[in-house]
């Protein structure tokens, strides 16, 4: 047991918190020599009955009180009654209200009959005091008991008041008792935890002892008023058998306590009262005989033949609030009826498990969730009496609307303004039905942004129109050849022209291009076809042409080179040029550079054995039998479409041979990459001509000093409008895509 | 030890050889060395083509796995596998003239050139919209840069009679050309060519061995 520091109330082990007062408790154990101190009233008592001749008290037993008695705490002592605080809050009401019956005195003061009475005052095994004090109690009642039955008196010494053996054994409890659970533990009893258990034995030791043992004392201070002795219970007026215990002068309550203990348990046990005549028996001689406990205003146990306990009306019992679980007959009072169940006097219910007590009892305990879901659940119980609980009690009975307010948790704290502003916003947005999205009227755009927004994915193909018009319509005049370009055309020709013998010049025309660079490289290479197939000197000698062999290392090099040749061979002016005589094509060599470190190194028939048309050996045509090395090459020209193809040929055939006239044509892209290249000595070609502008121009020349047009559907003309149109619109986006953000508008938007 | 040597050793040994009689090649004429010369330059040329028969069966393998697999796209590989299918049967068929047969000089110069050409004018619109995006006036680099497009592009304009006043943007753009560009160009290509040839002599060396990888 620990003691509760606030209160000393008595706690079970294990508890955290006081049962009572809810406050932490420390581990701090009942002393163990407080059982051994005696409050100052019992050590008068047993002083008294040391000295006096207690006839109930048998030898040896007088000396010293039962040790049942000794215990209690040692702060009773300092109560100014001599009763402990806990002892004297219960003994308030009793004084109060010395004439209400406790639900269990009731049941023993009213005359039961039927086999009960036969069977518990008659049929009955006898058993002695001790057995009916100890033996017959509940295991939870015989630990409480245990010192008196160990101790001398607990053997010997009958109390005062006590009955003797031979009564003990009318009334004696003929078999262990069962105690009926408590209806709010009715089926819980197997799932109650220990320290439940124990809080609900604690509470029915107050049950046990009411608050009248406290009341010899004040008893034998001050007369008993003939109204106090018109609500004496008729118990008290019976006649003790024994009639020694009440001329022994011992308290009443003292011997009605010892005999009340025995009869509560037998009450608990058994669920009826003692019978009528036994519990005549049973009364202590000063009540029979009216003693201290008359005037102390004990409850009278009616006993057969005695005077009939006097009739309390009802009215005079105040309404209780209690529990829709509690309206219902505890187990102990199964056979009381319902009048005398309301008939219970406030401090008696006060000493019954009430839920508000329970609640506040296990209000700072940390209670498992099932418990706590039980008092929740007790809570939303309907006050009307639809319980089904209710129902197993077999009996039924009024059962009146219970305040809530008993039962009710403490009301939560109060909200903040701001959470409950937050909780009603919530409640207001649940509540609310789901928003049906509404499409934003947007405002219509301007007519700029519209004219923007159409324009945005219309603008390539507009500005392809507005280019073939606008240079269609412009008035169309001939280019004006660079200087470069000029100076580069003039080195080909005058390289065809110096070629002396009999045997035309031989020129070899590197296709190193793919037909993603066709645009600018088809024009070149058809210029330079024309201009290479034309006759040397058309007035003395119309059939002697350069011979043109077409080489390359990469796959659609000999595919391009053959299509460049017959445009050529198929154009005007160019009748009786064939293949095998004035052209070759060797098609490809893969190796890239390797390739043309080969051909550097070995003739080029070696580096290219077949022809490209027919898959003949280059020796099976005229002008192969013509090929050599590179040294018998006079014209050496490089269309290249990469920077790569380029590099190569100069890096690896113009390096070693320095001497050979080599010219370059390149897409115009190229020239800021090879232009450190056409400034190294020893490595950089003659000329070079750069895209579609030196294709115009070439075609321009070759129109001045031949004659050759070499595109007669589309004249040149027009295509340099449309060229140069092209490129200056290109300059318009760039500075209009630059100047517009600067306007003020579009900065950052990418657009 | 033995691993070693076929796997570290012999093929240092075997590049540095060849690679440094090939160097001395192209700078000294080695007439009795150049047929045994002449033919290691030749395996690679075939190396060379061997790689582009193991790049169209790889071609073939993985379109195929697509097209039997019904991946996402399967119908480009399919296509792509019938053009392949095509030309080789053209070209393969008897009395064929090979890849100068006109067939399949038809569906080069008729097929693959159109379609090659058209795609590639297309990339004159993205760099046109790509130069108005990033070519914006917003610090003094972008502006050199914007600025010198713009001189490149008129330069370019073929100078006609009605074109006459762009002869001095021409002359601008041609000294751009020469003096700016080149020398950018030339401090890049001097630095790769240091690079590559510190590369080329670290694989001679043995410092660097690719093939042992």
């Amino acid at each position: 047991m620990i003691v509760c520091p606030k209160c000393r109330a008595l706690n079970p082990d294990g508890f955290l918190f006081c049962g009572r007062c809810g406050k932490p408790l420390r581990e701090e154990k009942e002393p163990g020599k407080e059982p051994e101190e005696i409050p100052s009233w019992l050590k008068e008592l047993g002083e008294g009955l040391a000295a006096g001749p207690g006839p109930a008290i048998r030898a040896g037993g007088g000396e010293e009180p039962p040790p049942w008695l000794e215990e209690g705490p040692a702060e009773e002592k300092a109560t100014p009654e001599g009763l402990p605080p806990w002892l004297a809050e219960e003994a308030a009401p009793a004084e109060e209200a010395a004439g209400e019956l406790p639900p269990w005195l009731v049941e023993e003061g009213a005359p039961i009959e039927g086999p009960a009475a036969e069977e518990m005052g008659v049929a009955g095994p006898v058993v002695g005091p001790e057995e009916g004090a100890g033996a017959g109690l509940p295991p939870w009642l015989a630990e409480e008991a245990a010192p008196a039955e160990e101790g001398p008196a607990g053997e010997e010494m009958p109390v005062a008041g006590a009955p003797r053996p031979e009564e003990e054994e009318a009334r004696a409890v003929p078999e262990e008792p069962v105690r009926a659970p408590e209806p709010w533990l009715e089926g819980l009893e197997e799932e109650l935890p220990a320290w439940l258990a124990m809080a609900e034995t604690e509470k029915r030791e107050a049950e046990v002892f009411p608050s009248w043992p406290g009341a010899p004392e004040a008893a034998a201070e001050r007369p008993t008023t003939p109204a106090e002795e018109a609500e004496i219970p008729a118990v008290t007026a019976e006649p003790v058998p024994s009639g020694a215990a009440g001329e022994a002068g011992l308290p009443a309550g003292w011997g009605q306590e010892a005999g009340q203990v025995a009869m509560e348990a037998e009450t608990w046990e058994e669920g009826v009262g003692p019978p009528a005549e036994e519990a005549a028996e049973a009364a202590p001689a000063h009540v029979e005989e009216g003693g201290p406990g008359e005037e102390a205003g004990l409850p009278a146990v009616p006993t057969e033949g005695a005077t009939p306990l006097p009739e309390v009306p009802h009215g005079e019992f105040p309404e209780v609030e209690v529990s829709a679980e509690e309206a219902g007959p505890a187990p102990w009072l199964p056979h009381v009826p319902e009048a005398e169940g309301e008939r219970v006097p406030d401090w008696a219910r006060a000493l019954q498990p009430q839920e508000s007590a329970q609640a506040s009892f296990l209000e700072g305990l940390e209670l498992p969730d099932w418990l706590r879901v039980e008092e929740e659940r007790v809570e939303e119980v309907p006050a009307e009496p639809t319980l089904s609980w209710l129902e197993r009690l077999g009996e039924e009975e009024e059962v009146k609307p219970a305040p809530v307010g008993t039962t009710a948790r403490p009301p939560l704290p109060p909200l903040s303004p701001a959470r409950r502003r937050a909780a009603d916003l919530f409640a207001a947005l649940v509540a609310a039905p789901e928003p049906v999205p509404q499409e934003r009227p947007s405002p219509a755009p301007s007519l700029l942004k519209r004219f923007f927004r159409w324009l945005s994915g219309r603008w390539p193909g507009l500005f392809l129109l507005g280019v073939l018009l606008v240079g269609w319509v412009l008035p169309s005049s001939p280019p004006e050849i660079a200087q470069e370009n000029w100076s580069v055309l003039e080195r080909i020709d005058q390289v065809l022209r110096s070629t002396a013998g009999e045997d035309p010049p031989l020129v070899l025309v590197a296709f190193d291009w793919d037909l993603h660079r066709a645009g600018e490289m088809h024009p070149l290479g058809t210029a330079l076809m024309r201009h290479l197939l034309r006759p040397i000197d058309p007035q003395r000698d119309p059939r002697k042409r350069p011979a043109v062999v077409a080489v390359s290392t990469t796959f659609q090099g000999g595919y391009i080179a053959q299509e460049v040749w017959e445009s050529a061979r198929d154009a005007s002016g160019y009748e009786g040029v064939a293949y095998g005589t004035d052209f070759l094509n060797l098609a490809m060599r893969p190796g890239g550079e390797s390739a043309l470190r080969l051909l550097t190194s070995q003739p080029v028939s070696a580096t290219f054995p077949v022809d490209h048309l027919f898959g003949q050996p280059v020796e099976y045509y005229a002008l192969g039998k013509r090929l050599g090395r590179l040294e018998g090459i006079d014209l050496l020209v490089v269309m290249a479409g990469e920077e790569s193809k380029a590099v190569a040929w100069l890096e690896q055939v113009r390096s070693r041979y320095p001497h050979l006239p080599c010219v370059l044509i390149a897409p115009a892209e190229l020239r800021p990459v090879l232009e450190p290249y056409m400034q190294a000595r020893g490595i950089s070609p003659d000329g070079a001509l750069w895209g579609l502008r030196a294709a115009f121009e070439y075609e321009d020349w070759l129109n001045r000093m031949s004659g050759i047009v070499v595109h007669r559907d589309l004249p040149l003309e027009k295509r340099l409008n449309v060229l140069a149109v092209a490129q200056l619109g290109l300059v318009a986006l760039v500075v209009l895509g630059n100047l517009l953000p600067l306007g003020g508008g579009m900065e950052g938007s990418g657009r | 030890m033995v691993r070693r040597i076929a796997t570290v050793v012999l093929p240092w040994l075997l590049g540095s050889v060849i690679g440094f009689l090939v160097l001395i090649h192209f700078f000294v004429a080695l007439p009795e060395l150049s047929p045994l010369l002449n033919g290691l330059v030749e395996w690679a040329t075939i190396i060379a083509a061997f790689a582009v028969l193991v790049g169209v069966a790889n071609l073939v393998w993985y379109h195929g796995r697509r097209l039997l697999s019904r991946e996402r796209g399967w119908e480009y590989s399919l296509v792509l596998l019938l053009a392949m299918a095509v030309v080789l049967v053209l070209g393969l068929r008897p009395g064929s003239y090979g890849v100068g047969d006109p067939l399949v000089q038809w569906v080069f110069r008729y097929i693959l050139e159109p379609l090659a050409t058209t795609f590639f004018s297309l990339l004159a619109f993205s760099l046109a919209t790509g130069i108005v995006r990033a070519l914006r006036l917003r610090h003094v680099e972008t502006i050199l840069v914007t600025v010198t497009a713009v001189v490149i592009l008129l330069g370019q304009v073929p100078i006609t009679s009605s074109w006459t006043f762009l002869r001095p943007v021409a002359r601008l753009q041609e000294w751009l050309l020469r003096v700016p560009a080149a020398a950018g160009m030339r401090v890049i290509l001097i630095g790769a060519a240091i690079g590559a040839a510190t590369t080329g002599m670290r694989i001679l060396l043995g410092l660097e061995r690719p093939y042992a990888e």
